[in-house]
C-alpha cells in the first residue's frame, strides 16, 4: 500500500486537467479564428508578421488603411489636405469618437501616437521625413515633413501606424500590449485577455462609430501547424483559418462547408542575387536566370494556383504599376546568354536558403534547382534557419557571403516609391536597408529620390514606370512570383475581407 | 534518506551553475541576433545598435553572466525581446502545461506498457504476445507529427469526441498524451516482458506456486516486484524525454508548453527566455534522477540510501 501516494498525484493531476479552462466548442456569438501563429503582444508599433495586425488592429485602428483593391480609405482621419508643396497634410479627424478606456479621441492623441511611433517603432526609419506633429483644433492635426513627401498618406497605411489611448500606454511604457497589461484602441473589438500560445479574447465594441460588432467576441487560437489548423477547422473547433496551404485548400473547396478565400495579395516572392558576387556581377547572367526558370509551370503545378508569375518588381496594385518585366521561359535563349556572357559551360553558385517561410518552398527551390542545371548552373542548396540567415543576409556587401538566396518583398504601403526606395536604391544596401542584391544603378537611385518628392501625380507614375523599366532590365534579383493568400472558413461566416498585406479588415461586420 | 535527499540536492547546485554557463555563452555563439530580429527587416543600423544596448547585449559576456546570475537569484529571470513581458510571469504557465501533458503522458504509457508487457509475458509465443509485439512496434515507430495527425483526423474530425488541440479542459489532454505515451508505452512494455519472462523463470516464483498461490497473486506480488526495477529506471528516463521533448506533439496539437515556447524564443533568439526556459529543464530533470533513484528505495528493500 506504499504506492497509494503514486496512484493519490495520479488523480490529482487528472482532477487538475479535468478543471475546465474553456468551452471547447464555439458559440454562435463568437467568432473564432485559428491563426498560424501566437501573437507576441498588442502593440502593434512593435509587432513584426503582417497577418497579426489583422487581429492587433481590431483593437487599435489606423487613421486611413489601404482597401482590397489597395485605394486609401479613412478610418479614424475622415478627410486630409495638402499644403505646403507636400510639406504639411492636415488631418481631420472623426468626431465623438473614445477610447475602450472612455478617454477621447482626439488630435492630441494623434500627436502622442505617432511622437510614440517615432520613439519606439523599429520601422521608425521609414518616417524620417516627419518633421513634427501639430495640434491645430480638437479635430485637426498637422504632420510637417522636413522636404516634400508625395507618400504621405500612403505611408499613414502602414499597419504600425495605429491609435491607443495616451491614458494607457503612457503609464505602461514598454509593458503596453503585453499579455499582462493590454491594448487600449478605439477599434470595433476591445482586448479582454491574452493566454499566451492559447487564447486571446476580444469583445464586441458596442460603441464602435462604424456601427455595433455583429459577433459578441472575438476569439483567436494559435494552431503553428498548418495541417492542424486545417483540421481544427473541419472538426468545428474554429471558424476561420488563416494562411492555409493551397493544397488543402483545393480539397476543402470540394465541401460545400467550406469557403476559401483567395485576397489580393502584395507579396512577391524573389530571389536575390548577389551583384557584387563573381558572374552575377554580368547583367546577361541574371537575365539568363530569369530565363532559365519556368514559372508558369511552378506557380500552377507547385503552388496550386495560389500565386500569378510576377511582371514587374512592383506588386500589381502597387501606385504606377507596369508589367516591365517580360522574361518567359526560354532555355535555349538562356543558354546563349550565358554563352555571350563567357560562361558556356555554366558555373557554380551556393544558394542560402532560409526553411519554412514559404508556402511549398522546398518545391520551388528543388525545381529551380533542376530548371538551371539545364543550362549548365549548378544550384548548391544550403538550409538554413531564419535568424541565422537573417544575421548573413544584413551583412554589408564585403562581408556578404550569399551569392543567391530567396525573400519576400512588399511594398506594404503600396507605393511605388516606397517599395523600390527600400529595395533598390543603393542607399539601402544591407545593413542600411534591404537592397540583399547590393544592386546599384545611379540612374534607379536618382529615380528613387525624385518619385518620393514629386508632387504631381501623373509625372509620379509616369516616374514609377520608368523606374520598374530599369529596373527589370537590370534584373538585381529575380521576381518569381506574387503570392495570393489563402484562407478558408466555415460557409456561414460572412464578411471577411483582407487586404493586400494579409491584414483582416475590422471585422465589425462579420456574422457567422 | 532524507540526509540523502539534501546532498544530492545540494549537489544540483554546482550542475545547475555549469548547465547556466554553457548555455549562456551557447545561445550567444549562435548566429542571428537578438537586437537584429526585433529590429526588423526595416530598421537601420542606428536601431539595432540602439535595441543592442538597451537591452545590455553590447556589454562583454562575462559583464552580462554576472548580471544574469545576480538576477536570477533575486528571481529576476529577465524581459522578453519577443513578448516584451517578464520571462518569470511567462515561464509558469507553460512549464505546468508541460508537466501536466508529460505525466499524464506518463502515467498512460506506465499503465498500458505494464499491462501489455505482463500480458505478453504470460501468455508468451500465442497470438496475444504476437499481438502485444506487434503494438508496441507500431507505438515506437510511428512518428508524432503523423500518428498526431491520425488520430486527430479520426478523433477530432470523423467522430467529432474530443477537440482538435489547444487547451481547453481533461478532453483536450487525451490525444497529446496518447500521442506522446505511445513511444514510451512501446518500450515499456517490451522492457516488462523481458524483465517479468526472466524471473518467471527463477526458484522463487516456482516455489511461490508450488505453496499454492494463484497465478495472479504470484506475477503481482512476487515476479513483478523484481521485474519492475528495469522499469522504472526506463520510466523515470523517458519521462525526463517527455519533457524536453515534448516539441513535436505540442506542435501538433498546439498546447501551449514549454515545447513551443522554446521553439518561438529560440528562433527569435529570446535569450532570456531560452535561458530560463532551459535552466528549468536542467533542474527538472536532474530532480527527476534524484526521485527514479529514491523508488528503487521503495522498489528494492535491499536498496538504502545513507
Amino acid at each position: 500500500m506504499r504506492y497509494r501516494w503514486i496512484a493519490l498525484a495520479g488523480a490529482l493531476m487528472i482532477i487538475l486537467a479535468a478543471a475546465p479552462t474553456k468551452a471547447q466548442r464555439p458559440d454562435a456569438r463568437t467568432l473564432v479564428i485559428g491563426l498560424n501563429t501566437d501573437i507576441p503582444h498588442f502593440d502593434s508599433m512593435r509587432l513584426a508578421g503582417l497577418p497579426n495586425f489583422g487581429i492587433v488592429n481590431q483593437v487599435t485602428e489606423q487613421l486611413v488603411r489601404i482597401d482590397q483593391t489597395g485605394k486609401i480609405i479613412p478610418l479614424l482621419a475622415e478627410s486630409w489636405a495638402i499644403a505646403g508643396g507636400g510639406t504639411q497634410w492636415t488631418l481631420s479627424l472623426r468626431r465623438n469618437v473614445r477610447f475602450h478606456d472612455g478617454s477621447p479621441f482626439n488630435a492630441a492623441a494623434v500627436k502622442y501616437n505617432i511622437e510614440r511611433l517615432l520613439r519606439i517603432s523599429p520601422v521608425a526609419v521609414t518616417f524620417r521625413a516627419i518633421d513634427r506633429i501639430e495640434v491645430v483644433d480638437d479635430a485637426t492635426v498637422r504632420i510637417v515633413t522636413k522636404y516634400p513627401f508625395a507618400p504621405m498618406m500612403n505611408l499613414l497605411t502602414y499597419a504600425p501606424v495605429v491609435m491607443s489611448s495616451p491614458a494607457a500606454a503612457e503609464p505602461a511604457g514598454l509593458r503596453y500590449g503585453t499579455p499582462q497589461v493590454g491594448a487600449v484602441g478605439t477599434g470595433p473589438f476591445r482586448w479582454v485577455h491574452h493566454l499566451p500560445g492559447q487564447e486571446i479574447r476580444l469583445e464586441a465594441n458596442r460603441e464602435y462609430w462604424g456601427g455595433a460588432p455583429r459577433v459578441d467576441a472575438l476569439v483567436v487560437r494559435p494552431f503553428v501547424e498548418a495541417g492542424a489548423r486545417v483540421i481544427a477547422l473541419e472538426s468545428g473547433q474554429i471558424d476561420v483559418a488563416f494562411l492555409t496551404p493551397p493544397v488543402e485548400a483545393r480539397r476543402l473547396e470540394a465541401n460545400r462547408q467550406f469557403t476559401i478565400h483567395r485576397p489580393e495579395s502584395e507579396r512577391i516572392v524573389m530571389f536575390i542575387l548577389n551583384n557584387t558576387w563573381g558572374p552575377l556581377r554580368d547583367r546577361r547572367v541574371r537575365q539568363a536566370i530569369f530565363y532559365a526558370i519556368d514559372r508558369e509551370t511552378i506557380v500552377s503545378r507547385l503552388l496550386a494556383g495560389a500565386a500569378i508569375v510576377a511582371r514587374s518588381s512592383s506588386p500589381t496594385l502597387a501606385f504606377g504599376y507596369a508589367p516591365a518585366c517580360t522574361y518567359n521561359y526560354d532555355p535555349s535563349r538562356a543558354k546563349s546568354l550565358l554563352k555571350n556572357a563567357g560562361f558556356p559551360d555554366g558555373f557554380t553558385v551556393k544558394f542560402h536558403y532560409p526553411t519554412g517561410r514559404f508556402n511549398a518552398g522546398d518545391q520551388v527551390i528543388e525545381a529551380v534547382q533542376a530548371n538551371l542545371a539545364q543550362v549548365g548552373i549548378r544550384m548548391e542548396v544550403e538550409r538554413m534557419e531564419f535568424a541565422a540567415w537573417f544575421t548573413m543576409s544584413r551583412r554589408p556587401a564585403e562581408s556578404n557571403p550569399i551569392q543567391m538566396s530567396v525573400a519576400s518583398l512588399g511594398a506594404a504601403q503600396l507605393d511605388a516609391g516606397l517599395g523600390i526606395q527600400s529595395n533598390f536604391s543603393s542607399a539601402a544596401w544591407p545593413p542600411r536597408g534591404f537592397n540583399g542584391s547590393f544592386y546599384k544603378n545611379d540612374e534607379v537611385d536618382r529615380l528613387v529620390d525624385e518619385i518620393e518628392r514629386i508632387m504631381d501625380e501623373k509625372k509620379r507614375r509616369t516616374l514609377a514606370r520608368l523606374l520598374q523599366t530599369m529596373v527589370c532590365a537590370d534584373v538585381p534579383m529575380i521576381f518569381m512570383y506574387q503570392e495570393r493568400q489563402v484562407h478558408a472558413a466555415k460557409a456561414s461566416v460572412k464578411g471577411l475581407e483582407w487586404d493586400p498585406t494579409q491584414v483582416l479588415l475590422p471585422a465589425h461586420k462579420v456574422t457567422k | 534518506m532524507v540526509k540523502y535527499s539534501a546532498g544530492r540536492l545540494i549537489q544540483l547546485v554546482p550542475t545547475v551553475m555549469l548547465v547556466t554557463i554553457a548555455l549562456f555563452v551557447a545561445l550567444r555563439m549562435l548566429p542571428g541576433d537578438p537586437a537584429e530580429i526585433m529590429a526588423g527587416q526595416e530598421a537601420s543600423p542606428e536601431t539595432v545598435a540602439r535595441l543592442r544596448r538597451e537591452w545590455g547585449y553590447d556589454r562583454p559576456f562575462a559583464a552580462q553572466y554576472l548580471s544574469y546570475l545576480k538576477n536570477i537569484l533575486q528571481g529576476n529571470f529577465g524581459t522578453s525581446t519577443r513578448t516584451f513581458s517578464p520571462v518569470a510571469q511567462e515561464l509558469p504557465g507553460r512549464l505546468w502545461a508541460t508537466v501536466l501533458l508529460a505525466t499524464v503522458s506518463m502515467l498512460f504509457a506506465a499503465a498500458v506498457g505494464v499491462a501489455l508487457g505482463i500480458a505478453t509475458a504470460l501468455r508468451v509465443h500465442t497470438w496475444v504476445d504476437y499481438l502485444g509485439t506487434a503494438l508496441s512496434l507500431v507505438g515506437v515507430s510511428m512518428p508524432i507529427f503523423w500518428s498526431g495527425l491520425l488520430l486527430l483526423l479520426l478523433f477530432s474530425v470523423i467522430l467529432q469526441w474530443l477537440p482538435a488541440g489547444g487547451r481547453s479542459g481533461a478532453a483536450s489532454l487525451v490525444l497529446p498524451s496518447v500521442a506522446l505515451g505511445a513511444f514510451a508505452a512501446g518500450i515499456v512494455a517490451r522492457q516488462t516482458r523481458a524483465a517479468l519472462l526472466e524471473v518467471l523463470g527463477s526458484d522463487y516464483v516456482t516455489t511461490a506456486r508450488a505453496k499454492g498461490l494463484t497465478v495472479g497473486r504470484v506475477v503481482l506480488n512476487h515476479a513483478l516486484r523484481n521485474a519492475l526495477l528495469p522499469v522504472v529506471t526506463i520510466v523515470g528516463l523517458q519521462y525526463g524525454t517527455m519533457l524536453g521533448g515534448s516539441v513535436l506533439t505540442e506542435n501538433v496539437f498546439s498546447w501551449p508548453g514549454m515545447g513551443s515556447y522554446l521553439v518561438e524564443s529560440l528562433s527569435a533568439r529570446d535569450y532570456a527566455a531560452v535561458q530560463a526556459a532551459i535552466l528549468a529543464f536542467a533542474v527538472m530533470f536532474a530532480c527527476i534522477n534524484l526521485l527514479v533513484d529514491l523508488f528503487y528505495g521503495a522498489l528494492d528493500p535491499r536498496i538504502r540510501y545513507e
